[in-house]
């Protein structure tokens, strides 16, 4: 499945700098959030040409809010590449995070379901009021899990909800009980995956060599440091520059092991809540799409534990 | 070990029971996610627990938690300032009444208090946002349904124990307590909504302000005065002041429960301008009770009313300061605000307070 074309209108050459912009932009990414809704879409019986416009449709979304958080943020990398706004220009980057967003909604109205342009231009929506929440808590080190966890449902959870509900809107299948039980399903694991990318950042299970202590240094308490540092006094986190200042200023590695297991603990009832609804969800679908109870069910392995399930299909 | 877990859709016929903890007499329902609350289509998945599971505290805690006693502030600090303006100006009235007007209030007091834990809890606002509220329910250290009939029992309490002062001076608290308890009713009342609107705000400045002050001095001298009229708005000013601070708080979940309220409709900006505007408006009447309007506690002192004055420029100065910094919603120091503008209150009230009893001691004299 290509995510950069869809339509031949997409990316048209005449543009200076355009497609370089997107090539770079594109390659190097794991496109999780297209398998994922290939995933449900594959079940559901969608036409090859509709899991192709939903996944780029995601992709675009999802690197869209790259392109412009990058330029936010003043990131000089992303994916181990020089960020777009850093090697083109601010302003391309802006125009390039809005371009993507107009080719969604031009090849979603040429799809022709107005529910599922309504419901992403909803998601689209939620994102930027996300991101938009989100910014203005950086440099707060005294935000509560509970003030991220509403910025995450936001930011990051709206995508993962999209992703499971698009495609039965796609098939035109509205059942309310239904999305209402996907769109718990989806809040769980944005949750779960915010919550497993911010422990990458100190080290935990950091396959993928994410740089150590980002958002930190950024002046930004996501959701791990938020747990970890409850009733703890702020300052001495602010001035940390690697895991080692932080273990100090937590009061060691073994106060660390320990929040981390806390956190675990509090994650494994997330997967557990998860695992409940999918139970919920057999009763919910046809006997044709009960794979897709197969599909969804290791997701929290590989979303939070970012471990292979024993049999995954992909 | 897997957790026993169930989801209900506010359609089903069991929700309304797991939510008030009615549906067993040896588990109770915790909830665990709660989504689109006060929407037709909600669902809340619950946790069916053990009763013998349930970590609870003590009982003082818990009655601690669920009356609110720290809200009680708002309430008794007019009924004390009335008491003793009373005293002061040689009025007679009855020890006994006066002591089950007292407990009347209070045990009015409680009811609401419960009832609001109860009804936020139906609605999902203490659901949602664990700061909001005891959470008493929410833990599983009560059920919805507990808290509703101690409510009830505390309201039936309060109007018994009040019942004294009807006899004695019926023709003026008939109407009092009629239209208090009305208001009550509408306030608390979830098949009117009426709480979660902008009318809660004007019910709320009457129950905690004029009607509390002319209602408690009619049940005790079958009269009533300017200056305690004064006094109840001032009081209603504060209550309200707080019912604001409260929303502001909740904005960002208010907004998502699509609950209005004056902070909600304003949103966060003005709302900063709007919060700033009711606390001067309060600290003006301060200084008025102070100056003039309360005439048995008023201080010739210099020195008295130069404290006075400073600490309303102080706190004006300081709640415009931590006001205006904020930068979010979700900002922490929203919740520094919030405290430093009560304790801020609480000063004021308590320098009301020392005023009067000081003049009180004088009076007896007693000489400290």
């Amino acid at each position: 499945m290509s995510l950069k074309i869809f339509d031949p209108q997409d990316f048209p050459a005449y543009l200076p700098k355009l497609n370089q912009l997107y090539d770079d932009l594109f390659t190097g990414g794991k496109g999780f959030r297209a398998k994922l809704v290939k995933m449900v879409s594959g079940p559901l019986g969608c036409a090859p040409k509709t899991m192709d416009l939903l996944g780029q449709t995601v992709e675009f979304i999802h690197n869209a809010s790259l392109l412009h958080d990058d330029l936010v943020d003043r990131s000089f990398l992303r994916r181990g590449k020089t960020a777009a706004w850093k090697k083109f220009s601010p302003e391309y980057a802006v125009l390039a995070g809005d371009y993507l967003l107009a080719r969604v909604m031009v090849n979603l109205s040429q799809f022709g379901n107005i529910r599922l342009v309504q419901y992403t231009a909803q998601v689209i929506s939620d994102l930027l009021e996300g991101e938009w929440l989100q910014d203005s808590l950086v440099g707060d080190f005294n935000v509560d899990l509970g003030q991220l966890d509403r910025v995450h449902n936001l930011k990051t959870a709206s995508l993962f909800k999209w992703c499971l509900k698009a495609p039965f809107i796609a098939q035109e299948n509205y059942d309310l009980a239904l999305h209402q039980l996907i769109e718990e399903m989806g809040t769980l694991l944005g949750q779960l995956f915010q919550r497993s990318d911010d422990l990458l950042d100190f080290n935990v299970r950091n396959d993928e060599e994410k740089a150590i202590l980002g958002d930190l240094k950024s002046g930004y308490l996501n959701s791990f440091a938020c747990f970890a540092t409850q009733g703890l006094p702020k300052e001495p986190f602010r001035s940390c520059q690697n895991l080692e200042d932080f273990f100090r200023a937590l009061g060691g590695r073994s106060y660390f092991d320990e929040k981390l297991k806390g956190f675990d603990e509090k994650n494994t009832f997330l997967i557990q809540v998860y695992q409940h609804h999918l139970k919920n969800l057999k009763e919910l679908l046809k006997e044709s799409e009960l794979g897709l109870v197969e599909e969804l069910g290791p997701l929290t392995e590989i979303l939070y534990w970012r471990r292979k399930p024993k049999s995954t299909s992909s | 070990m897997a957790k026993t877990l169930l989801t209900l859709s506010k359609s089903d016929p069991r929700f309304q029971k797991h939510l008030t903890g009615t549906f067993s007499k040896t588990e109770r329902a915790l909830p665990v996610q709660s989504l689109n609350i006060n929407q037709s289509f909600e669902t809340v998945t619950f946790e069916i627990v053990d009763l013998v599971n349930i970590n609870k505290p003590n009982l003082i805690s818990i009655i601690l938690a669920t009356w609110k006693i720290r809200h009680l502030i708002v309430t008794f600090f007019p009924i004390l300032m009335i008491l003793i303006s009373l005293q002061l100006a040689a009025e007679n009235f009855d020890g006994i009444l006066a002591s089950l007007n007292v407990l009347a209030v209070f045990f009015l007091s409680i009811s609401v208090n419960l009832y609001n834990d109860y009804t936020d809890h139906l609605v999902g606002l203490d659901r949602v946002h664990s700061g909001s509220g005891s959470q008493a329910i929410q833990k599983g250290w009560v059920s919805a349904h507990q808290v509703l009939f101690w409510s009830q029992f505390f309201l039936l309490t309060g109007v018994l124990t009040g019942l004294p002062a009807l006899f004695v001076f019926p023709h003026v608290l008939v109407l009092v307590g009629g239209t208090s308890l009305g208001l009550i009713f509408i306030f608390s009342s979830r098949a009117t909504g009426f709480k979660f609107r902008i009318g809660a705000e004007a019910a709320g400045f009457l129950l905690l302000g004029p009607l509390l002050t002319t209602g408690f001095s009619v049940s005790l001298t079958g009269d009533w005065r300017w200056s305690f009229l004064f006094l109840g708005i001032f009081n209603g000013f504060l209550a309200v002041f707080f019912l604001h601070l409260k929303n502001f708080e909740m904005l960002f979940i208010n907004h998502q429960a699509h609950l209005k309220n004056t902070i909600s409709i304003l949103g966060f900006e003005k709302s900063k301008d709007f919060l700033f505007v009711w606390w001067l408006v309060t600290l003006v009447l301060f200084v008025g009770l102070l100056f003039d309007f309360l005439p048995e506690i008023q201080s010739e002192s210099f020195v008295v009313l130069i404290v006075g004055l400073s600490m309303v420029i102080f706190f004006a100065l300081r709640t415009r300061k931590k006001l205006f910094q904020l930068q979010s919603p979700l900002d922490s120091y929203v919740g520094h605000f919030v405290k430093s503008a009560r304790q801020s209150s609480f000063f004021l009230l308590l320098f009301l307070v020392i005023l009067g009893l000081g003049r009180l001691l004088d009076l007896l004299g007693v000489h400290l």
